[in-house]
């Protein structure tokens, strides 16, 4: 028997926990599709260890990754990965990818997720599945521990509400700097427990990249899930990497707890004042601030195409001697792609530090650490204080191309002046 | 899966309080990135809030002397957004925390407090304040959240509070305990693990 129709998050809800008909509110017990654990794998296991349980439910089904702390920067570091690897041994983890980069692009680039599942990570960020058209959430360790000894989760069905991005965005303007208009005029707590889509003309047009940027700050605007539809984009870019996916999208007449429609023709490029993602905007408005760093790393923008842009705007220039570029790859895939399409070695020739892929300084493990009163503009989705080191540093987040033009200028500065580039 | 009669239940937490002002405290605040090297859990208490609290230079509530003990922490809108990382509120469970009462939290971080058996509360603004007040006020005083009456009882009144239906239902039930309940199910987990090929295929 069919329910009434459902959103996206509603759909895959009601796979999941074999309903056939879901409301905001409800309370199921949905399957997972795919589990994903970082460096919090080893507390998981312990804890379900501890519970008497030898095996995960689907060792398939798991991913583990390294990235948070990756390659261990101190010898407590070397220790939680010894014991990540020797339960992956034990418990006969299919896909250890450790040290393949951030574990949302890892995921996403080797598509092992797609349009419809509904993946649980060990980290908020999880929500970059929804650019593939999945559910994905950031749960807490308990909660994934049960995960890996019975593949259920206990979920509360959110409410949807929807992003109608409508308009032509002007040149220099990124995904980017769209999601951080949204968290600027909506709040960091519009999607509070609640599903986002981000759906309407300018979002059909996004390439896959661009999706993961957006639907990776979902979690920014507290939404369990945020969706883009997956669509003939989707397929191609999961074709690419050998998967065959077909389109997932809402039902027509779903109901939506609210849409927003959202214009982007008159964005100009925004910036994240300290200390909240929601604190937002125009780089103009800044014009003319100090930075100490200039990060390019994280889930959010540190994909090939982020590099290549920053590639361009540096090109036959030079990084300040008043500031530091540090470019953090988000997998080796992308630095290797990085690598062949010359974006490294322009970048390197500008005087940027690379590092190993990984997550890097975004939440101040370590490769780029700031030091107290240290200004750094950053490509990252959280500016929160003390996130990247010191808590008296500031941390202001805008696109790979503002940052790029911040590294050249040792301050904040409009990146159009450098880059006219348009959104894909 | 089993509900079987030795959970442990949460119908309601008494105690002292510790008013926390403002909105939007993430959880880079709660337990600073540095401190999650750790593969388990302990000693993170010592750790709650401590860039804020270094800053605050012993003045910040949690080293407050009126609110020592409190076992009620009470927050603003928004609390614990950022990120999934239990640590936040393990570590203020481990700082003697028992239960939040807040004008909303962040989806993740109440969910990580139903699985370690602590009550979020939501309370309306103005009944919100009023405790606030009342807390600040009145240290001494025992404030009573309610998880089975949905009520927050203080000085100022017992007011109306807001809990997620099903986090509610697990804390009153015991189910919120997923260690208790695996402990609990492991049996049968196992006899249906062993029916699935899938898993047959992946063990031994």
């Amino acid at each position: 028997m069919a329910g009434s129709p459902q959103t996206m998050a509603g759909k895959v809800l009601a796979r999941t926990s074999g309903r056939d008909d879901l409301s905001p509110g409800d309370f199921i017990t949905a399957r997972i599709d795919v589990a994903m654990l970082h460096e919090a794998f080893a507390i998981c296991a312990i804890q379900m260890k501890a519970a008497g349980i030898e095996k995960v439910w689907d060792p398939d089904k798991v991913i583990v990754i390294l990235d948070h702390f990756f390659p261990a920067p101190s010898e407590r570091h070397a220790q939680g990965h010894q014991a990540v690897r020797s339960l992956v041994e034990q418990l006969g983890i299919t896909h250890f990818l450790g040290h393949e980069g951030i574990c949302h692009q890892v995921l996403t680039e080797r598509g092992l997720v797609r349009p419809g599942e509904l993946v649980v990570g060990t980290d908020s960020h999880s929500t970059t599945y929804g650019a593939l058209g999945a559910a994905g959430a950031g749960i807490g360790t308990t909660d994934m521990t049960y995960v890996l000894a019975t593949g259920e989760l206990w979920m509360q069905v959110p409410a949807t509400i929807r992003f109608e991005l409508i308009g032509e965005p002007g040149p220099g303007v990124t995904a980017k700097d769209i999601v951080l208009h949204i968290a600027g005029t909506y709040g960091v707590d519009v999607g509070q427990y609640r599903a986002i889509e981000f759906g309407g003309p300018v979002a059909a047009r996004l390439g896959q990249s661009s999706r993961l940027t957006m639907a990776n700050m979902g979690t920014e605007l507290g939404a369990k899930f945020a969706m883009f539809e997956a669509d003939a984009v989707t397929s191609a870019y999961l074709a690419e990497r050998g998967v065959t996916a077909g389109g997932f999208g809402p039902d027509p007449g779903c109901e939506y707890e609210a849409v927003y429609e959202v214009d982007v023709s008159p964005l100009t490029p925004q910036i994240a004042l300290p200390h909240s993602p929601g604190n937002v905007r125009s780089v103009a408005e800044l014009e003319g601030t100090k930075v100490d760093q200039a990060f390019l790393g994280s889930c959010t923008n540190a994909r090939a195409d982020d590099l290549a842009i920053a590639a361009e705007v540096l090109r036959g220039r030079r990084v300040s001697p008043d500031t530091r570029l540090i470019v953090t790859p988000a997998s080796r895939q992308v630095a290797l792609d990085a690598a062949r399409s010359g974006a490294i070695e322009t970048l390197l020739e500008a005087g940027a530090s690379i590092t190993a892929p990984g997550c890097g300084a975004c939440p101040g493990g370590h490769n780029g650490v700031l030091a107290g009163g240290e200004v750094c503009i950053s490509s990252t989705n959280r500016n929160f204080r003390g996130r990247m080191g010191s808590p008296d540093a500031e941390v202001y987040l805008a696109s790979p191309a503002s940052v790029a033009a911040a590294a050249i200028e040792g301050r904040i500065t409009d990146p159009r002046k450098y880059w006219k580039g348009r959104i894909q | 899966m089993s509900r079987a009669a030795n959970l442990e239940t949460i119908e309601r937490v008494s105690g002292r309080a510790c008013a926390l002002h403002g909105d939007d405290i993430d959880t880079d605040r709660i337990i600073p990135a540095r401190f999650l090297r750790a593969i388990t859990f302990d000693g993170l208490g010592d750790h709650a809030f401590a860039d804020d609290r270094a800053q605050a230079k012993g003045d910040h509530p949690l080293d407050a002397e009126r609110f020592d003990g409190a076992r009620v922490l009470v927050v603003g809108h928004n609390f614990g957004c950022g990120s999934s990382r239990e640590h936040a509120p393990q570590a203020l469970m481990r700082r003697g925390f028992a239960a939040f009462v807040g004008g909303s939290f962040a989806e993740i971080f109440a969910g990580n407090c139903t699985m370690l058996g602590l009550p979020c509360a939501t309370l309306a603004d103005a009944d919100l304040d009023a405790l606030m007040d009342s807390v600040e006020v009145d240290p001494e005083q025992e404030v009573t959240v309610d998880v089975e009456a949905r009520t927050v009882t203080s000085r100022a009144g017992t007011v109306d509070a807001h809990f997620a239906e099903g986090p509610r239902a697990q804390l009153l039930d015991g189910s919120w305990n997923a260690t208790a309940v695996l402990l609990e199910a492991g049996d049968a987990i196992e006899s249906t693990a062993a029916r699935l090929p899938y898993v047959r295929d992946f063990s031994d």
